[in-house]
């Protein structure tokens, strides 16, 4: 759900053509692909990514945007971020969630203008926010369903 | 004054609500009120059951097309004058070309501007 309106922000606010959100894995060693608009692409084969591998995997070691240009095969990469209050100090730590990889936009797209790119990230601001939700709440049912199943089990012995 | 009364075709229930925002906020066009379709079918239905005065619609969605709904709202002689603009990621001149000659006011590019929404929108409704 929550990557479908990401992908559907893509596509029709920011004017991507062939793009893909990836999110990180629980071990945090891997991008996985997890929505976009590749039919056609040669990005097609991107389904899990290893940290520092290509770009993608480079933007999620860096923490910075990547921006290629024109004939780049990767127009603009950018890492989904949250800022997190640290556990043992009142500092915040900035959390991965993800990366947003760009490969074409619409024909009739003739620039990427600064008001596209501080639409995008803030896109990405608020995508990272609303993935690491989903993924926090996914954890949170199957532990609930977890607790659920073995207090059945206790109920019936 | 009355409402006026504007059908918003898209399978995608984000860019719906995208779009319904971004027409409410617009000045200048007085009131409105907004009919969701999740597809040109859906948009269809909605459309024969009530006097709309705007139908913005998207082209490609399952069930029925943007174009057909163009069509077949065409199709039918008292609804020749109901202003319709097609808001879509095909920009190539023929998709552009074929709504037009299918009976749509207006073919706009997404992502849209709002500033041309204002626009076509306060030309169509005048």
């Amino acid at each position: 759900m929550v990557v479908n309106i990401i992908v559907d922000i893509l596509s029709n606010l920011i004017g991507a053509e062939e793009f893909a959100v990836f999110t990180l894995n629980e071990a945090g060693t891997e991008l996985s692909f997890m929505g976009g608009e590749l039919a056609d692409s040669k990005h097609q084969s991107k389904k899990k990514i290893l940290l520092g591998q290509g770009v993608e995997g480079e933007v999620a070691v860096k923490r910075k945007i990547y921006r290629g240009d024109k004939n780049s095969d990767i127009l603009i990469a950018v890492p989904l971020e949250i800022s997190l209050p640290a556990k043992a100090s009142s500092e915040a730590v900035n959390e991965l969630v993800g990366v947003i990889s760009i490969y074409k936009f619409l024909s009739h797209k003739k620039n990427f203008t600064s008001v596209d790119f501080e639409l995008l990230n803030l896109l990405a601001g608020q995508a990272a926010t609303a993935l690491l939700c989903a993924k926090l709440y996914q954890g949170t049912e199957r532990k609930l369903r977890t607790i659920e199943g073995f207090m059945n089990l206790l109920r019936q012995s | 004054m009355a409402d006026r009364k504007v059908l918003v075709v898209d399978d995608s229930a984000t860019m719906r609500q995208l779009l319904i925002m971004a027409v409410r906020k617009l000045d200048g066009i007085g009131p409105l009120t907004f009919v969701e379709a999740v597809d040109g079918k859906d948009g269809y239905e909605k459309f024969a059951a009530g006097n709309f005065d705007l139908i913005l619609s998207d082209i490609k969605m399952p069930n029925m097309t943007g174009l057909d709904l163009v069509a077949k709202v065409r199709q039918e002689s008292n609804n020749k004058n109901v202003p319709i603009i097609i808001i879509s990621t095909k920009g190539e001149e023929h998709e552009i070309q074929a709504g037009l000659t299918l009976g749509a006011n207006e073919y706009l590019l997404k992502p849209i501007s709002t500033i041309r929404l204002k626009e076509v929108i306060t030309r169509l409704l005048a």
